[in-house]
């Protein structure tokens, strides 16, 4: 259906379709979206700033709110990013405890976003069952970890809390319990219909595009791109699983053409994939300490007395988390600076959203999975509510002043 | 292709997955709900869950770690005059906690401790309730210029 | 007349609450469906009681008059097309004997009337949810529009060789459309009733067809803008409209009694309860219908496009409904030539 009026459509930043606030303004053609302009800065939180006046532990516990669902990838890529500093071997025990508990928020968070999405397409049946099966993996982390999400498990150098055999044999009854289901959810999830009908070639961000605009995570890897940090850059017991491969739509026999399908189909077998890496690591769980077995204090007073800079990488549920830090002798990091998955894909709902319907805007945003209030880096204030555009030059600029001045000093 | 409808009809006879509330009405404060009337058991929590904070006042020595590693700064220390001794101890406002445990790992003198209750709905929010030690504070804080600054 | 007048009033009141109570037997199956217990049954009662404390407040851009004329319209309509539907039902209950036929191509009109009043009241809203909402009403309007007709025309078609008016709705109480129906009867009428059930949540704006409402795309579109006594009355045009498209279904396809099925009656004290047991059954095949025809299929699908839906309505729904009037056509015990 399409009409020579266009008319403007907003989307945002307060809207039904989305969990947090972004703003989008889209041209539109009767049914049809002629352009899009996308608004983030609604919802910035400063987090990268108030880290600066933490002690190193402190942060920890600040950085596993920068993301509800991914609370523990964000932590531990800066706890892996603080021990490529104070370079702290992490003991064996505890790489696979670290593995366990990513891999639960990996099934976790996928059953989430399978649940929105079903929302976002008005299958609310489908969104109550996901989100009822996805209970008994948050009955399993708070079992162990103590919380539903925002575990507080990560220290700097190991794990705080041990897997007791009450805990594994939990663990092992969740593992019986999601392989049961999990032909029946699959076929539930890949095969349905209407859903198909939904999500069947909208939304395409072809493998050049996907390339080109960084696309991380199961973004990327719908588009086909075989792209997985935890395979490219392993850490944890990563090294130790030899299995592992990027997961593609070829898996199910279809070729990769970046849809909302394949996405989904990528997000289902990464389930399967996860529910394996944690029979792995249970069945191959070392004996030994779980962390160097110094108190918070006497980690701070180490690190106080270091300098340099670290980087750690770790592919969150949305795709790869990047923390960066610099130590310069002090109880606060100098700079930390959070790489959030959205902060890559983002930019890929520019190619996704032109040429769709309206009635696909919810799910086409919704497919890449997005953490806005992750991805927020900057916002303007203004009395007049006037907005500026800074171009590259200006803050490259900028950017090499403020450097500079730190480097006089 | 049909397995959704296969899976509703199979729902319709299967148990429910609802929480109940476990009372007919909100009470005013939740701190003190198990005394009344409960309709609904509510779900246990499990093993290892992180709750309500604890403080024992006299085994506390004030030596103010647990408010160097409170990630929400939740710990606040006061001095206090305890017999004729000049000292600190600390307040936990539950309001700001994150319940991550860090305080009770590092005490030395395991005087916080951590319990499975998950009940601190109140009106007031620095209700008494929700400060975790303030009894004490009311009874030995001593007003002292030179800290307050 | 007055009898008539007590009579539609009583309805209008009865029919008032058993649709709000319809409504709230689809959320508490749909709620077991989904494996949740659901809200409790008089929600929507409590829903409406509520909405009438509510501050209404109408927006700047919008036309006033006909923003707030429109929900009162759309409930009077609805309120009438229950009651032009069920009152000769009631009638043939109670045999009374009356001239008040009731007439189904007034019913394929009034169908209409709630709709577009909702459809003018969201264009006058001046908000673009709404105007995009209304232009797909206005799209499924005009998709099912072919189907509900085709199955009227064919239930009327089979009644014209008896002595009654074709397209009086009380002839369809003696000649129902199984009547004397041969093997191509069966199946038409199978398939017309087929068009039917579909037809009716697209004419009730539910998932799959609910693209005029829907949340996360247009966050409520067409009702958008209201707010207070009017959203009430958008509300009560809804439990009106369940209660009497369910209805229609069943004087269309079930007009059975229980004394027509089994030969049944009920005494007590020496007066006759027959009619009142027929009403309990009657509101028994309109939950029926309705949690087949609505709830069901709202907690099996998600919601389509606009594109697929009118594709769906204009094509494959209007041809299985056309089938159907060929084949009851066909059926040489219900040949009028």
């Amino acid at each position: 259906m399409k009409s020579d009026i266009v008319y403007p459509l907003n989307i945002g930043p307060v809207h039904p379709a989305f969990k947090e606030p972004i703003k989008f303004t889209f041209r539109i053609e009767g049914e049809q979206v002629a352009g899009v302009d996308i608004d983030f800065g609604y919802t910035h939180r400063g987090i990268e700033k108030i880290a600066l006046e933490r002690n190193y532990i402190q942060i920890i516990y600040l950085l596993e709110r920068v993301c509800g669902i991914c609370s523990f990838s964000h932590p531990l890529a800066y706890c892996l990013a603080i021990e490529d500093v104070a370079e702290i071997q992490v003991p064996d025990r505890a790489r696979y405890i670290r593995t366990i508990i990513g891999e639960l928020e990996r099934l976790h968070s996928h059953l989430l976003w399978t649940g929105i999405a079903a929302h976002e397409i008005g299958f609310d049946t489908l969104f109550m069952y996901t989100w009822n099966i996805r209970e008994k993996v948050l009955d399993c982390l708070e079992e162990f970890t103590g919380n539903r999400i925002n575990y507080g498990m990560l220290t700097i150098g190991g794990v705080r809390r041990d897997i007791t055999p009450e805990n594994s044999e939990t663990i092992t009854r969740m593992l019986e319990y999601y392989m049961e289901l999990y032909d029946r959810a699959s076929e539930i999830l890949l095969d349905d219909l209407t859903l198909r009908a939904r999500t069947e070639g909208i939304g395409i961000l072809s493998r050049e595009q996907a390339e080109m605009f960084c696309a991380v995570g199961p973004t990327a890897r719908g588009s086909g791109l075989l792209k997985d940090v935890r395979i490219d850059y392993p850490v944890n017991a990563y090294y130790d699983i030899p299995w592992l491969n990027p997961i593609s739509p070829r898996d199910i026999g279809k070729e990769p053409i970046g849809d909302v399908y394949d996405r989904m189909a990528v997000r289902v077998l990464e389930i399967k994939q996860s529910l394996n890496v944690i029979q792995f690591c249970m069945e191959n769980l070392p004996e030994g300490d779980i962390n160097s077995g110094e108190g918070a204090v006497k980690i701070i007073n180490k690190l106080k007395k270091l300098e340099g800079e670290g980087i750690g990488r770790y592919e969150a549920p949305r795709g790869e988390v990047c923390h960066y830090v610099i130590l310069d002798n002090q109880e606060h990091p100098i700079q930390l600076k959070v790489k959030a998955p959205t902060y890559s894909n983002g930019f890929t709902w520019i190619p996704m959203l032109t040429n769709i319907e309206i009635a696909d805007i919810p799910i086409v945003i919704a497919s890449i999975d997005p953490c806005v209030a992750c991805a927020d880096r900057m916002t303007f204030i203004r009395k007049d509510g006037a907005k500026e555009r800074y171009s590259w030059d200006y803050l490259h600029q900028k950017s090499i002043q403020k450097y500079k001045r730190s480097a006089n000093q | 292709m049909l397995g959704m409808v296969y899976k509703v009809i199979e729902q319709i006879f299967s148990k429910k997955s609802t929480n109940c509330f476990p009372m007919k009405y909100i009470p005013n404060n939740t701190t003190q709900y198990l005394n009344q009337g409960i309709i609904h058991p509510p779900i246990v929590v499990k093993e290892g869950f992180r709750g309500r904070l604890e403080y024992d006042f006299q085994s506390c020595t004030g030596c103010g770690l647990c408010s160097k590693v409170c990630p929400a700064n939740a710990i606040e220390l006061y001095s206090a005059e305890i017999n004729s001794k000049k000292t600190k101890r600390v307040v936990i406002y539950l309001t700001r906690c994150t319940f991550c445990k860090e305080c009770v790992d590092i005490c030395p003198r395991n005087s916080i401790t951590i319990t499975k209750s998950f009940c601190m709905a109140d009106y007031k929010k620095y209700g008494n309730s929700l400060v975790v030690g303030s009894e004490y504070r009311q009874q030995f804080e001593i007003k002292d210029h030179a800290d307050v600054e | 007349m007055i009898m008539i007048l007590a009579i539609a009033l009583i309805m209008t009141i009865v029919g008032l609450i058993l649709g709000l109570l319809l409504k709230g037997i689809d959320r508490k199956i749909a709620a077991y469906f989904q494996s949740r217990i659901g809200p409790p049954l008089l929600q929507p009662v409590y829903d409406i009681i509520k909405l009438m404390y509510k501050q209404t407040i109408i927006p700047v851009t919008a036309v006033r008059w006909l923003f707030s004329s429109a929900p009162v319209i759309a409930l009077a309509s609805s309120a009438l097309l229950l009651l032009y539907i069920t009152i000769p039902y009631i009638f043939y209950i109670f045999e009374i004997n009356t001239t008040l036929q009731g007439d189904l191509i007034v019913v394929l009109y009034c169908i209409l009337i709630p709709s577009i009043a909702m459809v003018t009241g969201a264009f006058s809203s001046g908000s673009p949810y709404a105007a995009i909402g209304a232009q797909r009403e206005m799209v499924i309007l005009m998709s099912i529009e072919l189907p509900i007709a085709v199955v009227i025309i064919s239930v009327a078609w089979h009644a014209a060789d008896s002595m009654a008016d074709p397209f009086a709705i009380s002839s369809l109480f003696e000649y129902p459309l199984w009547h004397n129906a041969g093997a191509f009867g069966v199946l038409g009428g199978i398939l017309l009733f087929f068009a039917m059930v579909l037809v009716l949540p697209a004419e009730m704006s539910r998932v799959p067809f609910d693209q005029a409402e829907a949340e996360t795309e247009l966050a409520e579109g067409i009702s958008v803008e209201y707010s207070g006594k009017l959203l009430a009355f958008i509300l009560l045009t809804d439990a009106f409209k369940a209660l009497a498209l369910s209805m229609l279904v069943v004087i269309l396809f079930f007009p059975y009694t229980l004394s027509q099925l089994f030969g049944i009656s009920f005494q007590m004290y020496g007066h006759t309860l027959t009619p009142f047991v027929e009403i309990v059954f009657l509101l028994f095949k309109i939950i029926v219908i309705y949690s087949f025809g609505i709830t069901f299929i709202r907690v099996v699908m998600a919601r389509l496009k606009i594109s697929q839906v009118a594709r769906f309505f204009l094509f494959a729904i209007t041809a299985i409904s056309i089938i159907g009037l060929i084949l009851i056509m066909l059926d040489p015990n219900m040949r009028i030539i």
